[in-house]
């Protein structure tokens, strides 16, 4: 093994592109998994943008209660 | 806020601000008030000045000293920074308030100014804020509401002008599952919907709904009345579309963009896992440069002790995660929560300290396959370095020292492991027993400190005894287990001898030194069989060499006209002589030949019926001459054998030379040809001249004839080398004897 790999176990070049490849594709998988995992958490807990842009209700059944209006009322009680 | 909606002209008029207006009045005097204050502070407090006894007195400006004022004294001191008001008065450090003139005038006036300035801001940013909700609320399209003013029957509605006070807005409400309602202060909702269910969610924190509504509702005398778009959902299984027009359906569009990325992501979280593993795999097997003669060579990095290395990548690794962690935490927690500035330092911030946490791991990883490959991972610790060594030279000087001290004493071990056994049983027993009788005595005086020390004593014993019984019984494991071997043939086993328990040391030797003695004779035998085969060779050729000279000769005389008959019967006795002596010359060096393994093969198929007819065909006129009739039986489908065609017929010539020689004229021979699974089968049959009084094992050995009076030519080596031939070619050779019949069967493999 040593023998059949030795030209390629020797090119520091290919060592270091690999390794910076490694780093990245480590940066890749937290970016990508820690996208989805804050999503579903936002999602879950209603933290989403949506639920938050609608200020909105969340009912145990995952449907979902607009609720944007009060904000609107509230500015027009003043 | 009903009445203001309906009229536009009121929030044009600034009628509709007015409420607002007085508001920042009323907090425009109280600031007033406030600064005129803050005025007569700042003029008492630099009035005050300090005589030389320490009292405080107060001087104004042109130096005169107030004396017709009388400063109050707190029951709590007179340095407060705050005004009291005792009475009807106000005081500060004492010092009545209304005793102090400021220029109220230009502090109305400051104040005045500044309030008018925010006044007509609020009034603009009021009126645009209007502006704006009523246009988002008049586009509503996913959300139809009707607000009720209780008291003077108003309505504020988005459901069209058929919609008034006198509608009976409960009963629409209840005959829909998604509308709810709070009229005088009682909150309702539709079929199949608990109240409970309603939670009012912002910034991630509940809060129900039904208060929220009575909050800003009820409490203000108003009913209100909302009937959702059944469309106005987003379910788990799917999404329903909301209808188009206003900033709900925007906000689903946006989110359902985001869920369309998170499937993107999770594709690519998966990709990215498997690349990096493949990456590092690479990483690992290209770790560690090779030199000219295929070493690896290791690098700098791998100077530092490998447990070292291990604890702090360990600890570095931990503390970029941990660090990943905190920071998304922190982040998640601060305000303005969701600003895409934030997320993005998240991810990338986060992102970046996972990678550097890999680039370490890999490093490390990287070092550990280049001193595996090295083979110097455990040597290269610092633990090894410490105490493993250290430990090793000390356990030598110990063991030097006992040496030493066993000579002074001249302590005679006793061989016999019986009575080895006895002592450490005995020996085991009698420590446990002392050892459990101090304790129980300890115990006994309450002496809990050295019952406790005896105890921890008592399981140091026991588990040196466990361990010296698992090694005494994995020492005997491991001798019957090479004893096996030994009695199998197979004398290159390991006994390590000096891992062993002492006192099984000295048998452990012993078979190490019977494996030596078996191994020297095995070696010897071979060595002697060598030289033999040597000799023969040696000895053939040379003698080969001078019989030539005497055949060639020998023919030359018998060309001769030779007068005398008795000469020429002379000749005739030397050419048969030298002739047979040539045969066993040829024979001696054939047998050598295959018993030092120096043949060569050339299997191909051959044609067992062929083989046998031709042979017969050669054999069969001589056979006839002798009086003895040859049969042979040949199967309809011919057997097809792998063998080397000429070594076979060498050794079936052998065979008919045998029943030539020893065939009882007479008979018949029988030359028969079979097959079974795997061989092809030729079997020879006849009947001996003389009795046969010895084995067919005795026979197949070299030198050793059936014809015990030697009154026959022939050398003894014809069977066993028709033995050998045929069990080189994979083939299978036997003899048979039964009272004067001779039957040899010789089977070769058959060719698939």
């Amino acid at each position: 093994m040593d023998t059949k790999w030795k030209k390629y176990r020797n090119n520091t070049a290919l060592k270091i592109i690999a390794f910076l490849l490694a780093c990245t594709f480590a940066f890749l998988t937290f970016y990508s998994a820690f996208y989805v995992v804050e999503f579903q958490y936002k999602n879950a807990n209603g933290m989403s943008d949506f639920f938050q842009g609608t200020k909105m209700g969340i009912l145990p059944n995952r449907r979902i209660l607009l609720f944007n209006f009060q904000a609107m009322l509230k500015s027009l009680k003043r | 806020m009903i009445k203001e909606y309906k009229s536009d002209e009121n929030v044009k008029s600034g009628q509709a601000f007015k409420a607002r207006e007085a508001e920042l009045n009323k907090e425009k005097e109280e600031t007033i008030k406030d600064r005129i204050n803050n005025k007569k502070k700042e003029v008492i407090l630099n009035a005050a000045v300090s005589d030389d006894d320490g009292n405080i007195k107060y001087s104004f400006s042109d130096g005169e000293t107030i004396k017709n004022y009388t400063t109050k004294a707190y029951d709590t001191g007179v340095d407060e920074d705050e005004i009291r008001t005792i009475g009807e008065k106000q005081y500060y450090r004492g010092f009545p308030l209304d005793a102090v003139v400021v220029n109220e005038k230009a502090i109305r006036t400051e104040v005045e100014d500044e309030y008018r300035d925010n006044i007509n801001y609020e009034r603009l940013e009021y009126n645009e804020k209007y502006d704006k909700n009523k246009e988002r609320i008049d586009k509503l399209k996913n959300l139809k509401f009707a607000v009720v003013n209780r008291s003077t029957g108003e309505v504020f509605t988005n459901m069209g002008d058929n919609i008034t006070a006198q509608t009976d807005l409960l009963s629409l409400v209840k005959a829909d599952g998604w509308s709810i309602a709070v009229q005088n202060g009682v909150f309702s909702s539709g079929k199949d919907v608990n109240r409970d269910n309603y939670v009012y969610l912002y910034n991630g924190e509940e809060h129900q709904l039904v208060s929220f509504l009575n909050k800003v509702f009820a409490n203000d005398g108003y009913d209100a009345f909302f009937e959702l778009n059944g469309d106005v959902f987003v379910t788990g299984n799917g999404t329903k579309m909301l209808q188009k027009g206003d900033e709900y359906h925007d906000l689903q569009q946006k989110y359902l963009k985001q869920l369309a990325n998170v499937e993107k992501m999770k594709i690519c979280a998966v990709v990215s896992l498997l690349v990096l593993i493949i990456t590092v795999v690479l990483l690992c097997i290209l770790a560690g440069k090779v030199d000219e003669q295929g070493n690896t060579k290791r690098a700098p990095i791998d100077r530092i002790y490998n447990d070292i290395h291990f604890v702090v990548s360990l600890g570095l690794v931990i503390g970029f995660l941990a660090l990943t962690i905190v920071f998304c935490e922190t982040l998640l927690h601060t305000p303005a929560p969701y600003s895409d500035l934030k997320y993005n330092a998240m991810f990338i911030g986060g992102g970046a300290m996972v990678a550097v946490a890999a680039a370490l791991f890999i490093e490390w990883l990287m070092s550990v396959f280049r001193h595996v490959r090295c083979k110097t991972y455990w040597g290269h610790t610092l633990i090894n370095m410490l105490f493993i060594k250290s430990g090793k030279k000390l356990k030598e000087i110990c063991k030097s020292t006992w040496n030493k001290l066993k000579g002074l004493f001249a302590f005679q071990e006793t061989k016999n492991l019986k009575t080895k056994m006895l002592q450490i049983i005995s020996g085991y027993a009698g420590a446990n027993l002392i050892l459990a009788i101090i304790f129980a005595m300890l115990v006994k005086n309450h002496s809990n400190g050295f019952a406790f020390f005896v105890a921890l004593i008592m399981i140091g014993v026991n588990l040196y005894f466990v361990n010296l019984a698992k090694s005494t019984i994995k020492a005997l494991d491991d001798m019957m287990e090479v004893l096996i071997e030994a009695e199998n043939g197979r004398f290159d086993f390991n006994l390590d001898v000096y891992l062993m328990p002492r006192y099984l040391q000295d048998f452990a030797m012993h078979i190490v030194n019977l494996r030596e003695g078996i191994k020297i004779a095995v070696d010897e035998a071979v060595k002697g069989e060598r030289m033999k085969t040597e000799l023969i060779t040696n000895v053939s050729h040379d003698l080969k060499t001078p019989l030539t000279s005497i055949i060639s000769y020998v023919d030359l005389l018998k060309r001769c006209e030779l007068q005398d008959e008795a000469a020429k019967s002379y000749v005739e006795i030397l050419e048969e002589k030298s002739e047979r002596l040539k045969k066993l010359i040829e024979d001696l060096l054939e047998a050598s030949k295959i018993s030092s393994g120096n043949v060569k093969l050339e299997l191909t198929k051959v044609n067992l019926n062929e083989f046998t007819i031709q042979l017969a065909g050669e054999n069969e006129g001589e056979l006839t001459n002798l009086g003895i009739e040859l049969r042979v039986s040949n199967p309809k489908s011919p057997p097809i054998v792998k063998a080397d065609s000429q070594k076979a017929y060498r050794a079936i010539e052998n065979l008919f030379s045998n029943v030539k020689k020893y065939a009882m004229p007479g008979t018949r021979v029988y030359v028969d040809v079979l097959e079974d699974e795997k061989y092809g089968i030729i079997s020879i049959k006849n009947i001996s001249k003389n009795e046969l009084d010895i084995s067919s094992e005795q026979l197949i050995q070299r030198f050793v004839r059936g014809d015990t009076a030697r009154a026959t030519e022939g050398n003894g080596l014809g069977l066993s080398i028709a033995e050998n031939l045929i069990n080189l070619q994979n083939g299978e050779f036997k003899i048979d004897i039964d009272g004067d019949l001779f039957k040899v069967t010789i089977k070769l493999p058959i060719d698939k």
